[in-house]
């Protein structure tokens, strides 16, 4: 079953094409890597399919969920870890957590950010305003929010990008096992050592067009690393 | 020093045409040109109906006003800057990488804004004041020159005294409410008991009206001493330490339970409560200019004899009461609810919800001046006439700028709509003060108008979000 079922998506910002008719599906329990270089239209892709943009043609469905009719239901059921960190200002990293979770009306929701808060080992920052935390502390808590609603599938754009490498150890086991667990991730990254490790498939993007899509074992069979392959199509058709 | 000087000038610039849009900013000057040209060609009209020292007074408060806010918005600037442009930061706020002392840095940070705020916004004031007195045919009782210099030192003084007070603040908040509150209550003695004019503490007032050395001077003076003692006693407070703080949102959100907003509106008062500023917000940005709003009121109705100043005074709560909203949007931008399941109409109702809380501060102000003046008659119409102003402003400014007051209400055509539904009924309705204490009643009307702009808002900016 189809979890993502894309079909000719297309966002044009002022004249320029940011997303250029892209169609792909991604199955349940699949970990899917959305791979390209800055600006390649890749969290333009996971903000249209989370219904925070409208795109300006084509289909898509979440969940069996149409994203452009329903975007408040979208949201309700998947996490999302936005490309820039951006918990509110003047409320503690715990209040944080707090408001998101009535907002998603959680159920035993102290015993949740609780364990958050031991799991990402910054407890002792529980009650520092978040303006405050530092950018990895507010990478953690971000990383929390998206995934204390133990949501079917997570759009998580570069959610390692901060993280200190004992956190990104821990974060990167989470996740192989939530999606262990018949779960859903969605990830958007540039550092192809973290697909690499992470992904089951994945797809390139480049200048708005997915250049490639597929399992990442093809690419492991033909006996090549994700970098050296990604150059390759990226140099490829950066020349074409 | 000159370096600095001049940078601080570009990063003005710079920051005023990235606010409003480069053609619009360029635009400003001009269009206080012709706002000042078509208000000074009514001069004649104006010197029939208002005393020389109404007209002087009215001049004076003007950029006494525009001073104090200039300074004001130092208080919060960065916190405003912030959510319009992400993480911001200005050369004064940068000192601890210079190799120059804060107290330097911020002399040439007051200068600036004195130079700035001239060029761009006394002169083409002045000029279309020039340009009008050439047409008119009455002679002005007060030279152009003079009109200048005593505008840009009401600027001066306005600027001069809340950076004096944000400097008492920043040691300690409480000696400035006591200063603050003994300046008050002095205030009340002396117009009680003596017969001192009050607004001969604004020195630059008795200047335009007869101009001598010594008025100048103690002019200059209290500048002077207000900028030497905030310069020397400068104290910025770098926010660099970690703030902690119990947790709160549950007892906030507790108290709210009678709405369905608590939560959002739980986040809107710890906003309130812990952003910079904090109380000084409340002092500077409602209560001070409600006291002086008042001042002027009074001052104005002892010379008509027919307005009543309590209602008078309620219709311009009312309408300066809407800043709270301002407030309450400018901490966090909307899209940290981008991504959670929240509509935007929850937001703009949550708002509203805090919104009317606050606004009982508003009610309070109205309610003392009520009881100080022996008013108690007129206090009913009052309230009517405040809130259902304040709602009315509150829904004009929801429809028109929805999340976003603080940055499209300095854009020109969105602010020229704002005035065109605000105005209007504020003019009737003080029209009607004056010639009646029933008539004033039809304000109510605003009230319904009011939900509607509200519903509509809602509905207009979901689908606007939505869009995007």
């Amino acid at each position: 079953m189809y979890v993502v079922e894309v079909e000719n998506l297309t966002k044009i910002f002022n004249g320029l094409v940011a997303v250029d008719s892209v169609s792909f599906k991604v199955s349940r329990g699949e970990f899917f890597g959305l791979l390209g270089p800055n600006g390649a239209g890749k969290t333009t892709i996971i903000r249209m399919l989370t219904g925070q943009l409208k795109p300006t043609r084509g289909k898509a469905k979440v969940l069996g969920i149409n994203v452009v009719r329903n975007p408040i239901k979208v949201r309700e059921v998947v996490g999302i870890i936005p490309e820039q960190e951006v918990p509110p200002s003047f409320l503690t990293a715990e209040e944080y957590l707090e408001f998101v979770g009535k907002i998603r009306k959680i159920e035993n929701l102290e015993e949740r950010c609780d364990w958050w808060f031991k799991f990402l080992e910054f407890e002792d920052q529980r009650n520092v305003l978040c303006k405050d935390l530092s950018r990895g502390t507010r990478q953690k808590l971000m990383f929390a929010q998206a995934f204390i609603h133990e949501p079917e599938i997570a759009f998580i754009d570069e959610p390692l990008i901060n993280l200190d490498p004992i956190i990104q150890r821990k974060v990167k086991d989470f996740l192989k096992n939530y999606v262990r667990s018949g779960h859903t991730v969605f990830l958007c990254t540039h550092v192809l050592n973290i697909a690499e490790e992470l992904c089951s498939r994945i797809g390139i993007i480049d200048r708005g067009k997915i250049i490639y899509d597929g399992p990442l074992s093809e690419i492991r069979k033909r006996d090549e690393r994700l970098e050296s392959f990604f150059i390759k199509l990226l140099g490829g058709a950066m020349n074409a | 020093m000159l370096e600095l000087f001049k940078n601080m000038m570009k990063e003005e610039w710079r920051l005023h045409s990235s606010l409003y849009g480069g053609l619009l900013f360029a635009l400003f000057p001009i269009f206080i040109f012709i706002a000042s040209f078509f208000i000074s060609i009514l001069y004649p009209i104006f010197e029939r109906i208002f005393s020389r020292n109404i007209i002087v007074f009215l001049l004076n408060s003007l950029f006494l006003l525009i001073g104090m806010s200039v300074g004001g918005f130092g208080l919060f600037s960065r916190e405003v800057l912030n959510r319009r442009f992400g993480q911001v930061s200005f050369i004064a706020y940068s000192v601890r990488t210079l190799p120059v002392s804060e107290k330097i840095v911020f002399l040439n940070f007051y200068i600036k804004d004195i130079i700035y705020y001239l060029i761009f916004w006394i002169l083409p004031f002045i000029a279309g004041f020039t340009v009008s007195s050439l047409i008119i045919s009455t002679t002005l009782f007060f030279s152009i020159p003079l009109l200048l210099l005593t505008s840009l030192i009401s600027f001066m003084i306005g600027l001069s005294l809340i950076f004096l007070l944000s400097t008492i603040y920043a040691h300690s908040p409480k000696i400035l409410v006591i200063i603050l509150t003994s300046f008050f209550l002095l205030a009340l003695f002396v117009r009680s008991f003596f017969e001192f004019d009050l607004k001969k503490l604004i020195p630059s007032y008795t200047l335009l009206l007869d101009f001598s050395i010594e008025k100048f001077l103690i002019s200059i003076g209290l500048i002077l001493f207000c900028t030497t003692f905030s310069i020397l006693f400068l104290k910025i407070d770098y926010p660099m330490r970690k703030r902690h703080y119990a947790n709160e949102l549950r007892k906030l959100t507790r108290l709210f339970k009678f709405t369905k907003y608590s939560l959002f509106m739980a986040k809107d008062f710890l906003d309130l409560k812990r952003s910079e500023g904090g109380l000084g917000k409340i002092i500077f940005s409602l209560i001070l200019p409600l006291l002086f709003s008042w001042f002027l009121v009074s001052f104005l109705s002892q010379f008509i004899l027919q307005v009543n100043s309590l209602l008078i005074f309620s219709i311009l709560v009312g309408i300066f009461s809407s800043t709270i909203y301002n407030w309450l949007t400018e901490y966090d931008p909307p899209n940290l609810y981008f991504f959670l399941p929240v509509e935007i109409s929850v937001l703009i109702r949550s708002k509203i919800w805090s919104y009317l809380i606050i606004d009982t501060l508003s009610a309070l102000i109205l309610l003392t001046i009520a009881v100080y003046t022996n008013q108690f008659l007129f206090l009913p119409i009052a309230l009517i006439l405040f809130v259902s102003l304040s709602l009315y402003t509150l829904s004009v400014t929801i429809y028109l700028t929805g999340l976003y007051p603080n940055i499209l209400l300095y854009n020109a055509k969105i602010f020229f709509e704002y005035v065109i539904l605000i105005l209007p009924a504020s003019l009737i309705l003080i029209f009607l003060s004056i010639i009646s204490s029933i008539l004033p009643l039809i304000a109510a009307s605003l009230i319904p108008i009011s939900m509607i702009l509200i519903k509509m808002s809602c509905r207009k900016w979901e689908k606007w979000f939505r869009s995007i």
